[in-house]
């Protein structure tokens, strides 16, 4: 069911320094529901790396520095593998936006989907690099719900 | 335009295809060339398959009918995958049953709704077999009158152009596993593993300039321009697993 899409829809950057917001509130705000991580790719020396999000939606150890792309492919659905690596292929030609939606398995057996967001930017030598973000995605169904904090 | 004009169009530019990922937009110029929006090619589907998704290969369809065509497994009742059980002929359908009132009783009314929110009111589809001994459908959608047998004639030796020529870069990527050297996978690993050039040196005792050369090696046996791509082409065609 992994799905990608290319296609984008540009939207002016929405102005939350006007009502007192700030870009930490942004992600706190991303991450306050669900995990969400946050990565970058070396295009040309092939090196993600990944905020310690990133190991926990897909429940691998974190280590600084580069992280190992086998294993995070190990943990990704077999029927799903074959479209997301084709999506990094791809992007990496396109050097533009994508985003992706697939399924992971956990160490428990549970699948669950996540769905990463690149968008691509140019360096000063080379291919550049691809920031991204990644997150879990729930069923869209209609909930309510309030987290004591 | 002419009929020869737009087969000898489109033949071109379907042998020009270079790579797989060229095939999308390939399939999606054949449709729109016939008047229809989408191009699919996929597995064709066995007995007890349930979802169509896995299935798909390459496909201009929107994922939100696949989902929805999964969720309620209409591949299990779709009329037109049952008829290939018999026979490998073309074939056809019009979800406004046009040119045969009869077709109406063979579509469950939920699957012809779908499709016809999809703007999938005709279609065709097209079986080939590949050297893998495995059948594969090449599949046109979209919103027009019934295909004329002259255009059907002309969309399927299209048809297996493309298949032809999506099967032979999908067979080709295959052969290249065998192609890299013990040295080269060893590279393509550790890279795939986060490992720089330097580190990979010391792992292998060799410089990184020898490692950089594998890699290059590696990259241009595999079609790759950089090694983000090395290692995601290593994965998808399970080189490195």
């Amino acid at each position: 069911m992994a799905w990608r899409s290319y296609e984008t829809r540009h939207r002016p950057l929405e102005n939350y320094h006007a009502i007192g917001l700030h870009e930490c509130d942004v992600i706190a705000l991303a991450q306050a529901m669900q995990l969400c991580g946050f990565w970058k790719l070396d295009i040309d020396k092939g090196l993600f790396f990944g905020t310690k999000q990133i190991s926990d939606i897909f429940e691998i150890e974190h280590i600084e520095g580069p992280m190992n792309i086998q294993q995070l492919a190990e943990r990704i659905h077999p029927d799903d593998l074959d479209h997301v690596s084709e999506t990094y292929f791809r992007a990496c030609s396109a050097r533009g936006r994508f985003h992706t939606i697939h399924r992971i398995i956990t160490s428990t057996g549970v699948v669950k989907h996540i769905r990463s967001v690149g968008l691509h930017r140019a360096t000063d030598i080379g291919s550049g690099e691809y920031r991204g973000m990644l997150h879990e995605l729930f069923p869209l169904q209609p909930m309510a719900s309030v987290v004591a904090l | 335009m002419l009929i020869a004009e737009r087969q000898s169009l489109l033949s071109s530019e379907i042998t020009a295809m270079e790579s797989r990922e060229h095939c999308t937009d390939v399939l999606r110029r054949v449709a729109q060339s016939f008047g229809m929006t989408h191009g699919s090619i996929m597995l064709v589907p066995s007995p007890g398959d349930v979802r169509l998704l896995p299935l798909v290969l390459e496909s201009t369809l929107p994922i939100e009918f696949g989902h929805e065509f999964d969720r309620h497994q209409f591949i299990r009742y779709c009329p037109v995958v049952c008829k290939f059980a018999d026979s490998i002929l073309p074939r056809t359908w019009d979800l406004k049953f046009r040119s045969d009132p009869d077709m109406e009783a063979e579509w469950p009314p939920a699957m012809r709704d779908l499709m016809m929110r999809f703007g999938l009111v005709i279609g065709v589809v097209f079986v080939f077999p590949s050297p893998d001994s495995k059948l594969y459908f090449v599949r046109f959608d979209g919103d027009r009158p019934p295909l004329a047998q002259c255009e059907m004639n002309e969309l399927s030796m299209l048809a297996m152009t493309v298949f032809d020529q999506y099967d032979r870069l999908r067979r080709n990527e295959l052969m290249h596993v065998d192609v890299l050297s013990a040295r080269e996978l060893e590279v393509v690993r550790w890279t795939a593993q986060g490992k720089t050039s330097v580190e990979i040196g010391q792992i292998l005792s060799l410089s990184d300039h020898t490692i950089n050369a594998y890699m290059t090696t590696a990259m241009k046996k595999l079609d790759c321009v950089n090694r983000t791509q090395l290692v995601a082409k290593a994965i998808r065609l399970k080189i490195i697993q």
